[in-house]
């Protein structure tokens, strides 16, 4: 028998040493933790992806149809019946489609990564209770569930850039660094409202009212040059708001994306999710008493 | 060796009120306090477990046991004091523990090995075992929604036995397998035991618990009343209910006398069952003698009574029906009001398990029984040291004797 290539899983729980107020290796201990379980993560993944439609006759053609009628009836309601422009340079039904729907993909998988993280625990008692789950892959694999919606709809997006404009910038092959960031800001967003959530169930309901406000607060259809510079800390703090502007630059514009303001967010993300994850740690031995 | 489990003083306690301040109270890091009405689940608790040993614990309901499994399985933290576990643990907690209700019983096997610590080639290795071992035919490729208890119970054992753990944790999941799948069940665990596994075992079948566990461990109101060896345990335990009993008894008589006597024209209750030793018991021992008894009232006049007698095992199969006519005894026409205690003698030739005593008095008119009152009385679990299954003990022996046969016989290889 193969019992040492087994992870051991010894473990030595002291109150007194469990009941620390940080956890400072937190965020090792999770990315550890992640490729120890990536074939776990893999199974729920695609588990996930499929058990959303299933049963539906067009299966995984929703993730497509979804987004693409959202986009037709916006645009409808923006560009045609309110005649509104995108800016002085461009206009058009077609540019209108394309610089929303920029917005519309960031935005939808934000909208979905709040939304399913306030339940994220609350939903799956058997794995809190009954079996030594690793609970901390949840997140994971709910992100990467989002990023496989994320990439068909930039796949379209890309097709209609082509159809549309004629051709894409090469700056598009920076999309997927300009998401990096913002990954990593929305796992630790993800963490923190799971968390909160598990005991404050009101949470879903404030989640609910908040992404109403957030897809104002975006520009996903206006341009970011529209909003008066006294309210533009709104999209300096606003994480899809960053996403939105940069895939319309390295997609459209053909513009390479800002580094200083990259690596600013990259910073930010990056310690917001290692406090996210250190909290998480200790506050993970309450959710049995609670759920 | 250093032992497999060590607990030392550990104890749990929920917060008995969840108040919105204590849910708050939650999310900031510093440790919680006890508030003084809160609810110690388990407190003080120290015990050491060997390798290869099976113990048992036994308790009555919401007395700690399954948090203290929990807690050995690294499901819960202890509020204080510390638990050490030097090996993996395969926890059969709860019903359809780890698996998800969604999944195919093959995906369930795969993900369950990799939270077990499996990657998905050692489990590929593994899982011709499982299968052969759950049993479950083309099942495996259905959601586990759809399995019937007994599949979700024969599954999750055979994922659990097959991971090969150091330490097994089994909380009452046994009962749900039919006969065969529970006999096979503790087939297996016998040679993992040998091979140095050890186990802890919770159930209420005092039974099983006798015939498995080296040791036991009695848990009452969280805190550990007694360890050591499994009889003396057991022997503890069912002092304990006895006396328990004793006393409901007399806490409960007025309610009983009230509830019953409306309508019935008769009425039985003190049902008890007196040992060998003269002391009420709900544990025999197979083979024992023993005495039921109980107290028979009139309340009113009844011209030919006949009482009975019948003792069930628990899927309701008549182990014994006796009635007094059986014992050759015609009881004098009763007046109301007047009072009997009525004394069975027998031996309990049943095999361990549980029984339902079911007791009553029936009038007879021109040979019809008409019942006056009857009413499942007392549960009983006989228990015993030897292995002896299904429902009646044949008090038996066997030998086995060499035939001297001149050649090989006829037809046989």
């Amino acid at each position: 028998m193969k019992a040492n290539e087994k992870q051991m899983r010894c473990y030595h729980r002291d109150a007194a040493v469990s009941q620390r107020i940080i956890e400072w290796a937190g965020l090792s201990v999770m990315m550890r933790s992640w490729c120890r379980h990536r074939e776990l993560i893999r199974a729920l993944t695609k588990r996930e992806l499929l058990q959303r439609y299933r049963g539906s006759m067009l299966g995984l053609c929703w993730s497509v149809m979804n987004p693409l009628v959202l986009l037709l009836i916006y645009t409808v309601v923006f560009s045609t019946i309110m005649k509104s422009q995108w800016n002085d340079n461009m206009s058009g039904f077609g540019i209108f489609a394309i610089m929303m729907y920029c917005g519309l993909i960031a935005y939808n998988f934000f909208c979905e990564m709040l939304s399913s993280s306030s339940r994220l625990i609350l939903d799956k008692p058997n794995y809190v209770r009954r079996v030594a789950f690793p609970l901390e892959i949840l997140p994971v694999v709910m992100i990467a569930n989002g990023l496989i919606h994320a990439m068909i709809a930039t796949g379209i997006l890309l097709a209609g850039i082509l159809l549309v404009v004629g051709h894409i910038p090469w700056t598009a092959v920076l999309l997927p660094l300009v998401w990096v960031p913002f990954i990593v800001n929305c796992l630790a967003i993800s963490f923190i409202l799971a968390t909160i959530s598990t005991f404050v169930r009101d949470v879903q309901h404030v989640v609910g009212i908040l992404l109403v406000a957030l897809f104002f607060l975006t520009p996903v259809f206006y341009s970011s040059e529209k909003v008066p510079p006294y309210l533009r800390w709104i999209l300096f703090v606003n994480p899809v708001a960053y996403v939105t502007e940069n895939t319309r630059k390295v997609c459209v514009y053909g513009l390479v994306p800002d580094w200083k303001s990259w690596l600013l967010f990259m910073g930010v993300s990056v310690v917001l999710l290692y406090v996210a994850t250190c909290w998480f740690q200790v506050i993970r031995k309450r959710f049995p008493d609670v759920i | 060796m250093e032992p497999l489990i060590q607990l030392n003083k550990v104890g749990k306690f929920y917060p008995s009120r969840l108040t919105a301040g204590r849910l708050l109270r939650c999310l900031w890091p510093a440790p919680m306090k006890p508030k003084p009405n809160d609810f110690w689940a388990l407190r003080d608790v120290s015990f050491e477990l060997k390798r290869g040993t099976v113990l048992g614990v036994i308790g009555r309901n919401g007395m700690g046991k399954s948090t203290l499994l929990q807690l050995i399985a690294g499901l819960l933290d202890p509020s204080e004091g510390q638990v050490t576990v030097r090996g993996t643990v395969a926890a059969l907690l709860e019903l359809g523990a780890g698996f998800n209700p969604e999944f195919t019983g093959r995906e369930n096997i795969f993900l369950s090995g990799s939270i077990y610590g499996y990657t998905q080639e050692m489990m590929a290795e593994k899982y011709e075992d499982v299968v052969r071992f759950a049993d479950i035919g083309n099942h495996l490729d259905q959601p586990v929604k759809t399995y019937s208890s007994g599949m979700f119970a024969r599954l999750a054992f055979a994922v659990a036995i097959n991971v090969d753990p150091d330490l097994l944790l089994v909380d009452e999941i046994l009962s749900v397998g039919d006969m065969e799948f529970q006999s096979k069940c503790f087939r297996k665990i016998e040679t993992l035991r040998e091979a140095g596994m050890s186990i802890l075992f919770v159930s209420h079948g005092l039974d099983s618990v006798n015939t498995l566990c080296d040791e036991a461990l009695l848990l009452s109101h969280g805190r550990m009343l007694e360890y050591g060896k499994t009889k003396e345990v057991i022997d503890s335990y069912m002092n304990m209910l006895a006396v328990k009993s004793q006393k409901s008894h007399a806490a409960q008589r007025p309610d009983d006398d009230a509830e019953k006597t409306v309508g019935a024209r008769a009425e039985i209750c003190d049902v008890m069952v007196i040992n060998s030793k003269g002391v009420e018991t709900i544990h025999p021992y197979t083979g024992e003698h023993c005495r039921v008894q109980y107290r028979l009232l009139f309340h009113d006049d009844v011209a030919h009574p006949v009482i009975t007698l019948q003792t069930r095992t628990m899927l309701g199969v008549i182990a014994s029906d006796i009635t007094s006519e059986d014992c050759h005894r015609v009881l004098p026409p009763a007046k109301r009001g007047e009072e009997f205690l009525v004394s069975f003698e027998m031996d309990m030739n049943l095999c361990p398990g549980t029984y339902r005593f079911g007791v009553g008095v029936v009038d007879t008119l021109e040979g019809q029984h008409v019942p006056l009152f009857g009413r499942e009385a007392l549960t009983i679990e006989v228990i015993s040291e030897q292995n002896a299954r299904g429902i009646v003990y044949l008090n038996h022996s066997m030998s086995v004797k060499p035939v001297h046969t001149t050649q090989s016989v006829p037809g046989h290889e």
